[in-house]
């Protein structure tokens, strides 16, 4: 400031002439500033590439696979310019069933085959058998009518089957993700829902929802007050406590859930322990159900709802209790109105650590929960693993991430609305 | 004392120990007046904050009891107690705005919304902060945040309010003016003050009465000018206001007048403490401004060297060195009438005996 003044009143005194030598100034702060920020730039950039290729370009790569059709379209490229023109209703022309001919003679003996059989199975069941009988009986390309198709299985002379291969020959296509919300396109190109009984993606969002859901609440309730009693604790006991919170943080997830199938299981410590304090006759099933995955889910992830919790309530100052009380709050109300909205941030910062970990759990459901009790993440591995449709699960992990987001929006919003320009 | 004679606090024999060895607070007995302003003044761990939350109910005492109004403490909550209270650190609710933090009192006690708003109103003019109640306390520096500290311990008409050392955090510009402002609303509202400090300037600024503690015990209870001119143990003479010390020897006592002998073996007379035999050896002391340079020989007491003078504006400081090595300090309004001060030269130095005190305890 000083040494701005003493240059401008040297060079111009008082006359508008000062402007291009603050300019000159500004000039030098931002090659200053520059030379500041490229150096922090290098610093990080090992990290950066490293989060680039190993994080963000999977990412995108696999993204991209839920809408990617490229492989298919290739493959029915002759059907599908023969389609172009069908308005998905009306009868089929020869001129595809010529080119379907074409394309399937093509791909005889190629994986490319199962391939596009597999693609159209996935939207109508039975294609896939309908593809390779086909395949195996091609007519002479001279004589490939409708017709002819129509003898090798009547089911081409309906428009379904047809609608099905016209889908499959978008390069850009919305069938994974329509799937994954349990919908489809109809043959006029609309979208409409798969009937209830015949969707399952709903009920497993729900569910999933459901399960991080209850493990969040059941977190709140367990972990407030060990955070509680661990900040208002004495130092020594404080670091015991924390201790007790943080060796099980520190034990590898799968060491965790397989202790909790051998605790929990038929003839387990727990089931023994229940019987031999004549709690139950039988023993209870905890393991292989929605209880087990409940008790695994919970332990795992209550130290991410007890440590923000207590790094919040270790910076509120007791006084502030004491003041609501001395101002005539009943504890009950001093909690409320002070202690409460003091520790909100902590409680929502780990609600939300707990919830989107909760969201995206696989291992812990996997191991301990049963059929009906899987959450998302198992029917990405099993679309990844088992049938290997890779659009799919790139949907449903889209569709995850894309919830997740969600969660994270409305986090900050509530974050930004209730808290606090006093924490800044 | 202002305000009426009625009892309003009463500690009876109250003791309070942490660790079941030591007592942080040991046979306290007080009684406070309705409508006075009494200081706990005392250093760090001396019990006076402990004392106050006792009162407050934040702190449980281990044996004895607590009256307030003549009904005893110990089985009303804190928050039943009716009882004002401002702390060090304001203790504002930061999610709060500076008219929702003064009308919490009012709400927690189910104040209809309207009178609330009124009520706040008033409070916040009394104390010059009228435009600022929809500020966040973190907006306020820290003289405001103590006046709306003081503004919500007022709100809800408590006759009893306690404040925590609640000026340790400010400036001393702002500490001498927020003083003079609590003691001003002291007494238009008439309300007991009960007003814990260490800091002893402030103590006798503001109280009618201030109880000095020491070690979890009152030393000693009185009006500031009693305290500072009668102190009643060598802990008050020291930490109310300044005083050289030193020990002599007793070598007659006649009432309260005492004959003592000074390391050095000059004869030096003091208003006696207690009741003491010939020949022990007890702290004396006297103020630097009761010490007079160069004194009248019916005053004349000891010999010291002269060596430093430090000039303070109004007065100067002349410190000397006693014949046994001990220091002693002078304050001197006008040393220019004392004749050449030259330093390292012994000069006589003399006090009125009834400044000098000298305590059997």
């Amino acid at each position: 400031m000083t040494a701005g003044a003493v240059t401008t009143a040297r060079a111009a005194p008082g006359g508008p002439a000062h402007r291009p030598l603050d300019a000159s100034l500004g000039a030098q702060l931002r090659r200053a500033d520059r030379g500041r920020q490229i150096r922090a730039l290098l610093l990080v950039a090992p990290l950066l590439l490293f989060l680039f290729v190993n994080f963000a370009l999977p990412l995108v790569l696999m993204l991209a696979k839920s809408i990617d059709g490229r492989e298919e379209a290739r493959a029915l490229a002759r059907t599908g310019a023969a389609l172009a023109s069908w308005d998905g209703r009306s009868a089929v022309p020869d001129a595809a069933a010529k080119a379907l001919v074409a394309d399937l003679g093509d791909l005889r003996g190629t994986p490319a085959l199962s391939m596009v059989a597999n693609r159209l199975n996935y939207d109508v069941n039975g294609m896939r058998s309908l593809v390779l009988k086909t395949a195996r009986r091609l007519p002479p390309s001279g004589d490939a009518t409708l017709a002819a198709l129509g003898s090798i299985d009547p089911l081409w002379q309906r428009p379904e089957q047809w609608a099905a291969v016209l889908r499959a020959t978008d390069r850009i296509t919305s069938f994974h993700v329509l799937a994954a919300v349990d919908a489809r396109r109809d043959p006029a190109g609309g979208i409409t829902m798969l009937p209830p009984q015949q969707g399952v993606m709903r009920e497993i969002f729900l569910r999933t929802f459901w399960i991080a859901s209850v493990v969040t609440l059941a977190c709140i309730v367990l972990g407030y007050p060990v955070a509680y009693l661990i900040a208002s604790a004495t130092p020594g006991w404080a670091s015991v406590m924390m201790m007790a919170v943080l060796l099980p943080f520190w034990t590898s997830l799968l060491v965790r859930t397989s202790a909790w199938v051998v605790l929990l299981q038929t003839n387990g410590i727990v089931n023994k322990g229940l019987q031999g304090l004549g709690l139950t006759s039988a023993p209870v099933p905890l393991v292989f159900n929605r209880t087990g995955a409940y008790i695994a889910l919970i332990h795992v992830l209550l130290p991410f709802m007890i440590l923000p919790i207590y790094s919040i309530m270790k910076s509120v100052k007791p006084d502030y209790v004491r003041a609501a009380v001395s101002l005539g709050a009943s504890p009950v109300t001093a909690f409320r109105r002070v202690y409460l909205p003091l520790t909100l941030p902590g409680l929502a910062s780990g609600t939300l650590l707990v919830f989107v970990s909760a969201l995206g759990f696989y291992i812990t459901p996997a191991l301990i929960g049963g059929a009906g009790d899987q959450m998302i993440g198992f029917f990405i591995a099993y679309y990844i693993n088992d049938t290997v449709n890779w659009g799919m699960a790139a949907a449903l992990g889209g569709l995850l991430l894309l919830s997740t987001a969600v969660v994270f929006l409305v986090y900050t919003w509530l974050a930004g609305s209730s808290s606090p320009a006093w924490r800044s | 004392m202002s305000g009426g004679n009625a009892t309003h606090v009463e500690f009876k024999d109250v003791c309070k120990t942490y660790d079941g060895r030591t007592l942080a607070v040991s046979h306290l007995d007080l009684t406070v007046a309705s409508g006075e302003f009494v200081t706990f003044l005392g250093p760090s761990g001396s019990g006076k904050t402990t004392s106050l939350m006792m009162l407050a109910g934040f702190e449980t005492e281990t044996s004895g009891e607590i009256l307030i109004a003549g009904r005893s403490m110990s089985r009303v909550a804190p928050h039943r107690r009716n009882i004002g209270m401002v702390f060090q650190n304001y203790a504002l609710f930061p999610h709060m705005t500076v008219a929702e933090n003064i009308a919490f009192p009012l709400s927690v006690r189910g104040v209809p919304a309207a009178e609330q708003a009124s009520r706040v109103g008033r409070v916040l003019e009394r104390v010059r902060l009228g435009a600022y109640g929809a500020r966040r306390p973190s907006e306020l520096s820290g003289g405001q945040q103590q006046r709306v500290a003081l503004a919500r311990a007022l709100v809800f008409d408590p006759v009893l309010i306690l404040m925590d050392e609640p000026l340790g955090a400010l400036d001393k510009q702002l500490r001498d003016q927020l003083q003079l402002e609590i003691k001003h609303l002291h007494a238009e509202l008439g309300v007991t003050i009960i007003y814990v400090t260490h800091d002893q300037s402030e103590a006798l600024t503001m109280s009618d009465r201030v109880a000095v503690f020491n070690d979890g015990s009152i030393q000693q209870i009185a009006s500031p000018s009693h305290l500072y001119r009668f102190p009643a143990t060598p802990f008050v003479a020291g930490f109310v206001g300044e005083n050289n010390q030193f020990s002599c020897t007793v070598t007659a006592v006649e009432g309260d007048t005492w004959t003592l002998a000074s390391p050095a073996g000059d004869p030096l007379r003091a208003v006696g403490i207690g009741s003491c035999e010939v020949g022990r050896s007890v702290p004396v002391s006297v103020r630097p401004e009761h010490l007079i340079v160069r004194p009248r020989d019916d005053m004349r007491m000891i010999d010291a060297r002269l060596e430093e003078a430090i000039y303070h504006g109004d007065h100067t400081r002349l410190r000397f060195r006693t014949g046994w090595g001990d220091v002693v300090t002078a304050k001197v309004m006008r040393p220019d009438e004392l004749g050449p001060l030259p330093i390292g030269e012994s000069m006589p130095l003399g006090w009125r005996p009834e400044d000098c005190r000298a305590f059997a305890a």
